[in-house]
């Protein structure tokens, strides 16, 4: 042509546009962090100056270190029982024959479309003083209450018990990889069955198992429904709380509450380097394994029933007592324990309050309005950024990060983050649901790149190059051989970003306002004002939604063969 | 010495049409012999080497090894898999990847049970088991940084290391280049003799199983189907998938135009009316089927015309199609109403569509039986 501006590389152009975007998206909420920790500011909130004042403070003022201590402890715990239950969980599933292994299955789909928080009100009433544990220790002569659920022990507990279908989900896939020839190797060689998992099945999944571990501390330092709901009221405080308490007081001190979470971030951050490092380990050990992989179950002979029935407790543990509890909870007009006195009362009131009362219709419309807005976006930003990174395309690294940024902040943290941009910029979303869609994509953008990137990583980039020598330029590609292949990862990724979306209260809880309320937020609310019996009544109606979307999400990526990221 | 007797593992959720599973299966091999099991993918060779190992439970059957009953169907009697003292190559190798070379081979001493090994006796074993694959010094090497032949080879000295009864060996060589394939082929063979060590071996191989045997057990659908040393199979194959499967013989359908005696040769009328002579190990009565097996190797192909050698088989034909291998040269020819795949030297010039000459020996022709 040879005259007037050259067409721009289209490829150059996407990698571009979409690097800004996600500059724009996850660049402020950081930076505005830091500044906020750093900012002196007078009593109308103006910035004055910069000072290191806010951190001396968290020392000197705030008992840090009590509270840095707490979240240790209460992260190390819920880690280790989580990977305890979970991790034997899928092995048994996944490596044996053990009978009912689909009740394992069941109780991890419904998990996930259980909101935390509801699982948390059912394990407070379960474990508290009106709970059939401590009414049957009475019962039995005992006095008091045998078990202080409102305690670092009792928060360890029901914190475990939540992550334990994902350790199940995320390391079941691990040892479903494993090549079974690596064990029979072993048993020919004259391995006994217990030399064998020790010495080799535990030992080649330890690398996955480190990861994993260190990805769920990192998970619970982060976690903010059970330290709400199970340590404030008995003042033990961790980081996520601390930010929340000086975020919900009057007035809020939000230079606190920033020292605070960039001490987090800073944690975060040095934690998901070295779990990058340990996950890239437990790669290598993967890579090894050759073709000839078939998977075959371990006989566990006579142990089989044995494993049924720890399958069976685990499933009455994590799905049936919370539900029950919730049940329960639901069909009575005031707080009660099981009893005979109760199943005579059993009312539908709060079922009939919830349905009638629009307030609720609305709350539950906003709730899968906005995740599904937030996992749309997300998965069409993915698309472009998780195509570009794993082709490694112009600035691929760049972006890849950019998007992966958000992982450094604990949905609280993002809530005080997105919090002090959107107050700052003159846009009018705060307090709006807009507002909360867009911490949605920040905070769920990684989960979104994983999904597509895994995908492209499946399709061999001849595909790609067969439609370009046919003749398909750059869109054209994407569009016919890129998009239609990668749909099956983006239907997953986009189910499950939805599901999460509508699971966590940490992110939305600071950032909902009277007229944007979404659902765990809702439940929040009712839990703190006492009502108890609408919130069980709600929030079991909710379930039942969600664990269709989870169901779907199952379905989907069994057919799309796609694997299921959580981490 | 390893007997096997009446072996059988069918599976019942064979979901393919192909019922996997092995029916049936009985030999015996002599001390140090080098035997194969041969047959395409889902003939029940791996099955029958499982059940060996004892990573398979058998549905019925007896498996004696050296005077030990290893599994009895009659009886109950099942040794488990770590007890059989047994050496076993995976296809994948399964180099555990957390532990050394030396680890590696070290972990059969390490679990064993009928004696303790001392440090110093380890050290000596795997650094000789080493040594045995050509290997010496790579003792401390991570697994994870292995070429696949070297991982091959370090598999072969964890199987050996303990100097097992019974070596058991599943395509071992089927994930390597070429090259190195062949390479390790004779050197697998040379170790297997030095050694001394009874060995059954899994392929789906012909030149692999020809080269490496003493006796070949070829599997078609669960069954063994000939059992016979490699130069019999590949010249009086049991029956015609056998013969195809070795060395992708033609087959030719004819009816024996008169009573052959087993062992003999005698007249066979093809299907477009020549009659051959050929040879008939089982013997057959005149007027039945009888399919014939001919090897392209075994054909010569010449210009129309030229002089015949006496006592040869002759049948003209046309030149369809010709590929020039370097080696040889590759014919079809259109003769006795089929397409034949003959074998010529590459120096022939034969131009495509000529009238030509194929010329074979009766004993070249066999009479096989038709599997069902």
């Amino acid at each position: 042509m040879g005259m007037g501006l050259r067409r721009p590389d289209p490829r150059l152009l996407t990698s571009l546009i979409v690097g800004v975007i996600l500059a724009v998206l996850m660049l402020p909420p950081l930076l505005m962090l830091i500044e906020g920790s750093l900012a002196d500011t007078d009593r109308t909130g103006r910035t004055i100056g910069w000072t290191l004042r806010h951190f001396t403070e968290l020392v000197t003022a705030h008992d840090a270190g009590r509270t840095l201590w707490n979240s240790a402890v209460f992260a190390a715990g819920s880690t280790l029982l989580s990977l305890l239950i979970g991790g034997a969980l899928a092995w048994l599933v996944e490596r044996t024959n053990a009978p009912l292994r689909l009740l394992a299955w069941l109780a991890t789909i419904i998990s996930l479309g259980t909101p935390y928080i509801l699982h948390v009100v059912a394990w407070l009433f379960l474990l508290g003083p009106v709970g059939p544990f401590n009414d049957a220790w009475r019962g039995l002569g005992g006095s008091g209450n045998l078990i202080h659920v409102q305690s670092m022990g009792g928060m360890i507990l029901i914190e475990g018990f939540l992550w334990s279908p994902l350790v199940f989900l995320l390391l079941g896939a691990t040892f479903r990889a494993a090549n079974a020839d690596m064990e029979e190797a072993a048993r020919t060689a004259g391995a006994t069955v217990i030399q064998t998992i020790w010495r080799i099945s535990i030992k080649l999944a330890w690398p996955a198992i480190l990861a994993l571990a260190l990805f769920v501390f990192i998970r619970a330092i982060g976690a903010f429904e059970v330290p709400a709901l199970v340590g404030i009221p008995s003042r033990i405080y961790v980081l996520t709380t601390a930010v929340y308490e000086s975020m919900t007081t009057m007035p809020p001190d939000l230079g606190y509450a920033s020292a605070f979470a960039v001490v987090m971030v800073v944690i975060v951050a040095v934690l998901l380097h070295y779990y990058s490092r340990l996950s890239a380990s437990a790669e290598k050990y993967h890579s090894i394994t050759g073709k000839g992989y078939r998977p075959r179950p371990f006989d566990l002979g006579g142990w089989r029933w044995a494993a049924g029935v720890l399958i069976l407790v685990n499933f009455l543990i994590v799905l049936v007592l919370p539900m029950l509890a919730l049940l329960w909870m639901s069909l009575q007009a005031f707080p009660r324990g099981f009893s005979m006195a109760g199943l005579r009362a059993l009312t539908l009131a709060n079922y009939r309050t919830v349905i009638a009362t629009p307030s609720y219709l609305e709350l539950a419309l906003n709730s899968l309005g906005v995740a599904a807005a937030a996992a749309t976006a997300i998965m069409l930003l993915a698309a472009f950024a998780g195509w570009i990174a794993a082709r490694r395309g112009p600035g691929g690294r760049t972006i890849d990060q950019l998007a992966m940024l958000s992982l450094v902040f604990p949905g609280i943290v993002l809530g005080v983050a997105v919090m002090e941009v959107y107050l700052r910029v003159p846009l009018p979303i705060y307090g709006t649901l807009w507002i909360i869609a867009i911490a949605y994509v920040i905070r769920f953008m990684p989960f979104g790149m994983r999904y597509v990137y895994a995908g492209v990583l499946q399709l061999h980039s001849e595909l790609e190059e067969a439609g370009a020598v046919s003749g398909a330029g750059y869109l054209a590609t994407l569009r016919r051989i890129v998009a239609p292949l990668l749909a099956p990862a983006m239907m997953a990724g986009w189910l499950f970003i939805f599901l999460i979306a509508n699971k966590e209260l940490a992110i939305a809880v600071l950032l909902a306002g009277p007229s944007s309320q979404v659902a765990a937020v809702a439940v929040f609310d009712l839990w703190v004002n006492g009502q108890g019996g609408e919130l069980a009544a709600f929030g079991l109606l909710w379930t039942v939604l969600m664990t269709l979307v989870a169901f779907a999400f199952f379905a989907q990526s069994r057919r799309g063969g796609t694997d299921i990221y959580g981490n | 010495m390893l007997t096997v007797t009446g072996l059988t593992r069918v599976f019942a959720n064979s979901f393919d049409a192909m019922a996997g599973g092995v029916r049936e299966a009985t030999f015996t091999l002599p001390a140090g012999a080098f035997f194969t099991l041969l047959g395409p993918s889902g003939c029940g060779k791996t099955t029958t080497l499982r059940c060996l190992a004892g990573l398979e439970r058998p549905d019925h059957g007896r498996i004696e090894l050296e005077g030990r009953v290893l599994f009895d169907g009659a009886s109950g009697t099942l040794v488990p898999v770590h007890q059989r003292g047994i050496g076993m190559v995976f296809q994948s190798y399964a180099i555990w990847p957390h532990m050394t070379v030396f680890e590696n081979i070290a972990f059969p001493l390490l679990v064993a049970r009928a004696r303790r090994y001392g440090r110093a006796e380890i050290t000596r074993m795997v650094d000789q088991a080493l040594a045995t694959v050509g290997l010496a010094g790579y003792g401390p090497r991570p697994a994870t940084r292995l070429s696949g032949g070297q991982q091959q080879r370090v598999a072969l000295a964890r199987a050996i290391v303990h100097q097992p009864k019974l070596l058991l060996l599943d395509e071992p060589l089927s994930n390597l280049d070429a090259s190195l394939r062949e390479e390790m082929r004779t050197e697998l063979r040379r170790l297997q003799q030095q050694i001394g060590i009874t060995t059954v071996y899994v392929t789906h191989d012909q030149s692999e199983a020809l080269a490496m045997s003493d006796q070949i057990a070829v599997m078609q659908r669960g069954r063994i189907v000939q059992l016979d040393a490699p130069r019999a199979i590949y010249f009086t194959p049991a029956n015609d998938f056998v013969a195809s499967f070795i060395g992708a013989a033609n087959l030719l359908a004819g009816t024996a135009a008169a009573a052959i005696p087993p062992g003999g040769t005698g007249p066979v009328r093809l299907a477009d009316g020549s009659v051959i002579l050929c040879a008939c190990p089982a013997g057959t009565e005149a007027g039945q089927p009888a399919t014939v097996a001919l090897r392209p190797e075994s054909i010569t192909v010449a210009a129309a015309g030229g002089p015949a050698e006496a006592g040869m088989n002759v049948l003209a034909g046309r030149l369809a199609e010709a590929n020039f291998l370097g080696a040889t040269l590759r014919c079809d020819v259109e003769a006795a109403g089929q397409m034949l795949h003959a074998v010529a030297t590459p120096d022939s010039v034969l131009a495509l569509g000529a009238a030509v000459h194929l010329a074979f020996a009766p004993e070249a022709a066999v009479v096989v039986r038709t599997a069902d």
